[in-house]
């Protein structure tokens, strides 16, 4: 197994494991509701039952996007089930479209550390809706080598509510004033998620870039030199296999 | 006779000051006993793989100055203040609202509403009527 792989599957698991344990606490702002501590600490909020309630769409809309997001990229699922990729990938862009990212923007005015949480939080939210929509885009010209590439930028903002939660826990370890911490644990994730995710994509896309499927499913064995850069471009060519 | 009025005026003084000490006390303990031990079993029992602050290294009930109050109803009220312990130090008024140490209730003052110690932990409580009104506590948070 490649040490790519590894580090990908180590990813899946951590994220994985992070979402079950974000979605295990998150009951409580179901059982909970206004008398949520998370709730305390917005005191002055106008409408705080409204709040409630899209901190609640919020909940479940993540509580789906996560483990899709993160499970989508997988070519053993797209080799296995072409059709469960699509129609999954299909629920996920309409629940991160219509229900995760809005109501983020929405919270992220309320959000602690201020301004610049609330634009932390913003920044996330915008890469994720812009990134799903020329995903989206992508996948319906049938490129997938940029579908592939957009759905990275998603997937690794995503992971921030793990990463962010995980460096919120080592910060409080250590001490670190809880503003500071909270900014630091936020803008970090978000920006190195980006840079991860367009460093990954970008060998298997440059190659092929412009290039769509329509076009590579005659080109199935890529040029020899494009071979290596290409591999995570195989399963999506064999996806569209008719004998598939 | 002057030192005969001398010491009655001391020792009304006296008292008074004991039982306002006294009552101060009482409202430290009632604070704790009511709001304080069931937030902490709360928030130990809670995921610290959250974006709710972490819960503070200590709390401390202070009871706030102008003494004891009546409520509209004629109820006796003292107005506290719940200090956090975290890192940088103690963060006055992270919790404000008053206590009736006659009845053992507690309220806590949550932006323009009160609601009851019970109500404030996710249970059920009493409805507030007039308790610690708007007009007489004010938030600092």
């Amino acid at each position: 197994m490649r040490s790519r792989q590894v580090g990908f599957l180590l990813f899946v698991v951590a994220m994985l494991a992070g979402w079950w344990v974000i979605t295990a606490g998150s009951l409580s702002y179901f059982e909970e509701g206004l008398s949520h501590p998370f709730l305390h600490e917005k005191e002055g909020l106008a409408h705080e039952e409204l709040y409630l309630v899209v901190l609640q769409a919020h909940v479940v809309s993540a509580v789906w996007s996560l483990p899709a997001c993160v499970l989508l990229p997988s070519r053993r699922l797209l080799r296995a089930m072409p059709r469960v990729h699509r129609w999954v990938g299909r629920i996920t862009a309409f629940v991160v479209l219509c229900g995760l990212v809005p109501s983020g923007a929405w919270l992220s005015f309320s959000a602690k550390g201020g301004a610049l949480g609330t634009l932390g939080f913003l920044l996330s939210g915008g890469i994720v809706a812009f990134a799903m929509v020329r995903g989206v885009r992508a996948a319906i010209t049938r490129d997938f080598v940029a579908h592939r590439r957009w759905m990275l930028h998603v997937g690794a903002q995503l992971s921030v509510a793990v990463s962010s939660r995980a460096l919120l826990i080592a910060f409080a370890a250590f001490g670190v004033d809880e503003i500071v911490a909270y900014l630091v644990a936020l803008w970090v994730p978000v920006v190195a998620s980006a840079v991860l995710a367009e460093w990954i994509a970008a060998p298997a896309s440059t190659p092929l870039r412009g290039v769509s499927c329509k076009d590579t499913e005659q080109v199935q064995a890529p040029a020899s030199s494009e071979r290596k850069d290409n591999e995570s471009f195989k399963p999506l060519a064999v996806s569209l296999d008719p004998a598939r | 006779m002057k030192v005969s009025s001398l010491l009655l005026s001391l020792s009304i003084l006296l008292v008074s000051g004991t039982t306002y000490a006294g009552m101060e006390s009482d409202v430290s303990q009632l604070v704790k006993k009511a709001l304080l031990k069931p937030l902490a079993q709360h928030e130990n029992q809670r995921s610290r793989f959250s974006r709710v602050a972490m819960p503070p290294a200590a709390r401390q009930v202070r009871v706030l100055e102008g003494g004891p109050k009546k409520d509209p109803q004629g109820r006796t009220f003292i107005r506290f203040a719940v200090d956090e312990k975290r890192f940088k130090g103690w963060s006055q008024n992270a919790i404000v609202g008053c206590a009736y140490p006659d009845e053992g209730a507690v309220f806590i003052q949550r932006g323009e509403t009160v609601q009851s110690a019970a109500q404030y932990l996710g249970e059920e409580g009493p409805a507030t009527t007039t308790e610690c009104t708007a007009a007489t506590v004010s938030s600092n948070r």
